[in-house]
């Protein structure tokens, strides 16, 4: 792991230093410039000016050359700085999902990963990488007008710092709280939109889209006001520089003329000071920009920070039990005492002394009101959520064990799981990786899609679309069991299977399915009574006391919903 | 930084993006007003700094008598550093009236074009940030173009009355820089839209994944995901690579261009000024301060190209997006009549009569009563899929009738369509022996409240919300009384845009208040609930009818539902 890093570390730096060089010729080019110009006028032999004349030439060259050399340095190790940034913050998240990601919104989330990553990259390109050639110009700078005239070198250190702390501190400050301002527009303005546009027939026919667009626009009169915010403050940062680079030039002058009156610099050289203040502000009067970048980037990385610095809900254990809670194969025992779950950052459990014992290979079926802490049980059985109490696979606290390998035995088929933005197949080999097509067919007979399956002009190469937007609800509550019966856990935890069926469909798809379950452990989550013989035994559940309303965040985060 | 080598399709200069912001033409008035003042500021401070080298060096003069040209010197750099900072802020507020007119044109077009042909959460991404992204272009590259055209004719004209051969130098480099700017441009120019392409791509893969994220880890591919992810993003680093070692080429040109044409005119220069004796041009002071006044103009005359090929990269993204924003503006708006929604492509184009037919029965105020509502052989289809089974259909007026076919069969689709968003591929649908293709659709939607399966909801209050039931508006205790007989949350919980905050039954119930309201204030005929109470529990279920119970009184009502306590209300089911 740190190997790579450096060497991203390394390119960065051979970028810096490729850009500082190609500044430094442009310095040069104009310092050498003035001086051969003025030993010109003294009209020499033209001998003597044979050295000036080629290192102008290099020096027009190289800043070309070395700038070309940098902008592919530097670019390519922001890219792969970005691809594993990227990497970590996914890595992290998978960690987090679902109980450990706070509730926010999908398009910020999406907002978030796609700029935030960018907006690190851009720290390194257009703030870091700009102020360290900066920096060494201007130390190079300062150096060649402290060796010709000690009062000039003076000056322009203390001009380059001015403008060098001003210009980007001027910049910082005002856009630090309107970037703020704009992140916060930004995200409600994403949602606002996407809402408005998902929604639009319904607005339309309620006569109500104009209402609902002048409330998504006023987000939009929100972002202009911030952004007009940030105009003023960009312009301060650059006059501020300006007005160094002025101090710069008519200090040199007035320190090199005398000089030049007294003997203690050499005419010839007069042109050299006077110039090298223009070329030296060059990187510095970029400052501002790239602070405005660096500021930018900041909230960026403060956002991804929010993301990789979030406390893991249910961390695996330190020494996980070796994983084998049914020796003789098949479901595990499942013993369930006083168990009590509580999602994070909320204060109260959303379930409180739930008992239940399953033998391997039951069906059983869980039914509440909403808010009863089904789902919540749902996720705690998978290994999603810490708990209270006793949760036992196999005579084993289920904390015990690493959550990957308890996912291995229990599956889950959630009310809004995910329908993925690829074809049919794919999505259903999510489940099982290699499965041949047949198997997935037979998966789709099973939850009774044999019929639409056969109707699909792609068949299972059919693309599903944005959040399976193609396929009705029942169909999409379908093709997620039909994943699920695909995967082919010993312990499956249904719920609400029959959310969007009517009560035919539903009957038979939960006979089929109870059917090519035999053997395996079910557990159903469901409000609504079970056609008979799909379970052994019902379980009732009530709402804790005082009954919290959990349903709202505990339906996202488990399926996270696709919105509207 | 992923669409650096991006090269806008469009020309440099955008008509059209002038054209919708109008603000943008007084805007580029100012740039070059600006940008003559700063020339002048150039010159001036070229001219004062030669002649001061030239003074001290070449006459030996001393500050008693350089002073006065040192104060101006100083007023004149000052004066040139305000003018930026003027122009930087002039810039960034024309930028931010553009966007925001450009995004609201968008938005009004985007709600008139029909919904399910594109992706809503990569619209809303291009509406916000992409054309955020404008501000490069903007604040930026269009003040430089301006400066890039406006400089060097300035200091052509000062360097040609000065110095004739360093003013043959320059022009001959200068138009080197566009030339192989354009060149190069046309080079990568299909392949950074193909970038472009891939980076939304990109991205709506990430959040496609991160939506997933749940589902992935219980079937333990979470953690697999990241080799796609790390092949994914690879990949696009290579692509981006190559793009950009062939775009930045055109970097290189004008970088070279700029430096060698200032290191030859010093060396000319300088070689003319060791011969001055020969060929009696540039001795003394003066020839000193020409020579001089020349060096220090050339790169001014480069700088503004420079700046425009630095910031021409980074306004490409924001390009990109206005193509595909005119790409929405230029698109038909196809209910000009009230011919709503895609067709299956190659199904027969409407009846070109239909609209003359449409003229004449538009004053006619429809459905004024409770009507009866016939599907006659009606057929749907989506694009890609078998056309769904025909239906022949009588809804009964002033009944209730519970819609209780399978799922998929088409229930929403039929709702839909009353309201004028589907239509059918064959067959007929008609109010009271009135086809629907006959009536006003405006009128039509008046006079219907429709609870689609998932409401819309808006960032504000749960009131706020209902109120959206109603295009004029509702009064407190209107809204209040549907939100209590809806049994709604409360009315001033605050609901985001996204539905967090609510649970899906909640969410459910808000868009009941809203029929309610509707029904309440503008007293429609018709009432079309999809799946009402689908995530509300047993005892809330019979609540809600129970409130729904007078409203169904004299009006044909249409309910979409597998309920047995839906069932039960209903004075006629439907299967099919």
């Amino acid at each position: 792991m740190s190997l790579p890093r450096n060497t991203i570390a390394l390119r960065l730096g051979l970028g810096a230093t490729l850009g500082a060089l190609a500044q430094l010729s442009a310095l040069a080019l104009l310092a050498v410039s003035g001086y051969l110009i003025s030993r010109a006028w003294e009209q020499p032999p033209i001998l003597y000016l044979m050295v000036a004349i080629t290192s102008v030439r290099l020096f027009g060259i190289g800043r070309g050359v070395l700038r070309y050399a940098e902008r592919l340095v530097s670019h390519d190790a922001a890219f792969r700085g970005l691809e594993r940034l990227r990497i970590a913050v996914w890595r992290k998240l998978v960690r987090l999902a679902p109980a450990g990601v706070p509730v926010w919104r999908s398009g910020d989330l999406q907002t978030r990963l796609v700029d935030d990553v960018d907006g690190v990259g851009d720290r390194w390109l257009r703030g870091a990488l700009p102020l360290a050639a900066a920096v060494i110009v201007a130390v190079g700078a300062v150096g060649l007008q402290a060796t010709l005239l000690p009062a000039a070198g003076l000056i322009l250190a203390a001009c380059l710092l001015a403008a060098a702390l001003t210009g980007p501190a001027l910049a910082t400050w005002a856009s630090r709280y309107a970037v703020r301002a704009t992140a916060t527009a930004r995200g409600d303005l994403t949602e606002g939109v996407r809402s408005c546009l998902h929604g639009r027939e319904e607005l339309v026919a309620a006569g109500t889209d104009a209402q609902a667009l002048e409330r998504v626009l006023e987000g939009d009169d929100g972002l202009r006001r911030a952004h007009a915010r940030i105009a003023w403050s960009a312009g301060l940062g650059e006059a501020a520089g300006l007005l160094a680079l002025a101090l710069a030039v008519v200090g040199a002058l007035w320190t090199g003329i005398p000089a030049v009156a007294a003997g203690t610099l050499d005419g010839v050289l007069l042109a050299v000071v006077a110039l090298v203040p223009l070329a030296a502000f060059e990187p510095v009067l970029a400052l501002p920009a790239a602070a405005q970048q660096t500021a930018v980037a900041k909230a960026c990385g403060r956002r991804l920070l929010e993301i990789t610095q979030a406390e893991e809900p249910r961390p695996d254990p330190v020494e996980p039990m070796e994983y084998e809670p049914n020796p003789l194969g098949g479901p595990p025992f499942i013993e369930i005492k006083r168990l009590a779950v509580t999602w994070p950052g909320a204060e109260a459990p959303a379930l409180q002394g739930f008992d239940l014992t399953v033998q391997p290979g039951e069906r059983v079926a869980i039914m509440g009101p909403s808010g009863s802490g089904k789902s919540t049980l749902a996720a705690a059985l998978m290994g999603f959520l810490p708990y209270e109490g006793s949760l036992r696979f196999g005579g084993v606290e289920l904390a015990e064990y690493d959550g990957d390998d308890v996912r291995r035995t229990v599956g889950l088929c959630s009310q809004d799981a995910h329908v993925f933005d690829t074809t049919l197949a794919e999505n259903l080999r999510l489940a099982r990786p290699g499965a041949a097509d047949e198997e997935l067919a037979r998966a789709l007979r099973w939850v009774g899609l044999r019929d639409w399956l056969e109707g699909l002009d792609g068949g299972l190469q059919t693309p599903l679309g944005e959040h399976g937007r193609a396929v009705s609800g029942g169909e999409r509550g379908r093709i997620a069991l039909a994943r699920c019966l695909l995967a082919d856990r010993e312990v499956l935890v249904l719920d609400e299977p029959d959310a969007h069926l009517d009560a035919a469909t539903a009957a038979r798809v939960l006979r089929t399915a109870a059917a090519a379950l035999e053997g395996k452990t079910a557990i159903i989550i469901t409000h609504r009574p079970l056609p008979d013989g799909v379970v052994d035994r019902i379980v009732h559940l009530r709402a804790p006391v005082p009954a919290p309303r959990r349903d709202a965040p505990d339906n996202r985060l488990l399926g996270v919903a696709p919105p509207g | 930084m992923t669409q650096l080598a991006a090269r806008p399709a469009r020309g440099a200069f955008d008509r059209r993006l002038l054209h919708r912001a109008r603000g943008a033409t007084v805007f580029i008035g100012v740039c070059a007003a600006l940008g003559l003042a700063r020339t002048a500021c150039a010159v001036a401070s070229a001219w004062l700094i030669a002649s001061l080298i030239a003074g001290a060096f070449a006459a030996g003069k001393g500050l008693d008598t350089l002073g006065p040209q040192i104060i101006a010197l100083a007023a004149v750099l000052s004066a040139r550093a305000l003018l930026a900072s003027v122009q930087e802020a002039a810039a960034q507020r024309a930028s931010a009236t553009v966007k925001s007119g450009l995004r609201r044109q968008a938005l009004e077009q985007l709600m008139r074009l029909p919904s399910g042909k594109r992706h809503s959460g990569e619209t809303a991404t291009l509406l916000v940030r992409g054309i955020d992204a404008l501000d490069d272009y903007f604040a930026r590259y269009l003040p430089q173009l301006v400066l890039a055209v406006v400089v060097p004719v300035g200091v052509l004209a000062v360097m040609l009355a000065a110095y004739p051969p360093a003013a043959v130098i320059v022009l001959v480099t200068l138009p080197l820089i566009p030339l192989f700017g354009i060149l190069i441009g046309l080079y990568t120019r299909s392949r950074a839209e193909r970038q472009w392409e891939s980076t939304s791509h990109l991205a709506h893969h990430f959040a496609d994944l991160v939506a997933g994220l749940p589902t992935l880890k219980a079937f333990g591919r979470a953690a697999k995901q990241t080799g796609a992810i790390e092949v994914t993003t690879g990949a696009y680093r290579r692509r981006s690579m190559a793009l950009l070692r062939v775009a930045f080429c055109s970097a290189l040109v004008l970088e070279l261009a700029a430096s060698l044409s200032v290191a030859v005119v010093a060396v000319t220069v300088g070689v003319d000024l060791v011969s001055a004796h020969n060929s009696g041009g540039m001795t003394g002071e003066a020839g000193l301060r020409t020579a001089l006044l020349v060096l220090i103009l050339a790169p001014e005359a480069y700088l503004p190209l420079r700046n425009v090929g630095a910031h021409y990269h980074a306004s490409a993204e924001g390009l990109a997006a206005a193509e595909r924003v005119f790409a929405i503006l230029a698109e038909t708006p196809e209910n000009q009549d009230h011919r709503e929604t895609a067709t299956a492509p190659g199904q027969p184009s409407p009846n070109p009569d239909a609209a003359a037919l449409t003229a004449a029965c538009v004053m006619r105020t429809p459905l004024g009563r409770a009507p009866t509502i016939m599907f006659r052989r009606t057929v749907f289809a989506y694009p890609g899929r078998p056309p769904l089974p025909e239906l022949s259909l009588t809804i009964p007026a002033g009944q209730t009738t519970v819609l209780t076919a399978r799922s998929g069969a088409g229930k929403s689709t039929l709702m839909a369509a009353l309201v004028g968003f589907r239509r059918p591929v064959s067959g007929s649908i008609a109010f009271d022996d009135t086809e629907l293709s006959d009536l006003d659709l405006a009128a039509v939607r008046r006079s219907i409240a429709w609870l689609p399966q998932r409401p819309v909801l808006i960032d504000g209050t749960v009131a706020e919300n209902v109120r959206l039931a109603v295009p004029d508006g509702a009064s407190d205790p209107a809204v209040a009384k549907a939100i209590a007989a809806a049994h709604a949350p409360a009315a001033n919980r605050t609901v985001a845009a996204d539905g967090s905050g609510l649970s899906a039954g909640e969410a459910a119930r808000v868009g009941l208040a809203r029929l309610l309201l509707r029904a309440d204030l503008l007293d429609p005929p018709v009432l079309l609930l999809d799946e009402p109470t689908a995530h509300l529990d047993a005892d809330t279920e019979q609540a809600v009818l129970d409130s729904l119970a007078p409203y169904r009184d004299q009006r044909t009502v249409l309910i979409a539902s597998h309920r047995p306590a839906v069932r039960a209300i209903a004075d006629r089911e439907v299967d099919w």
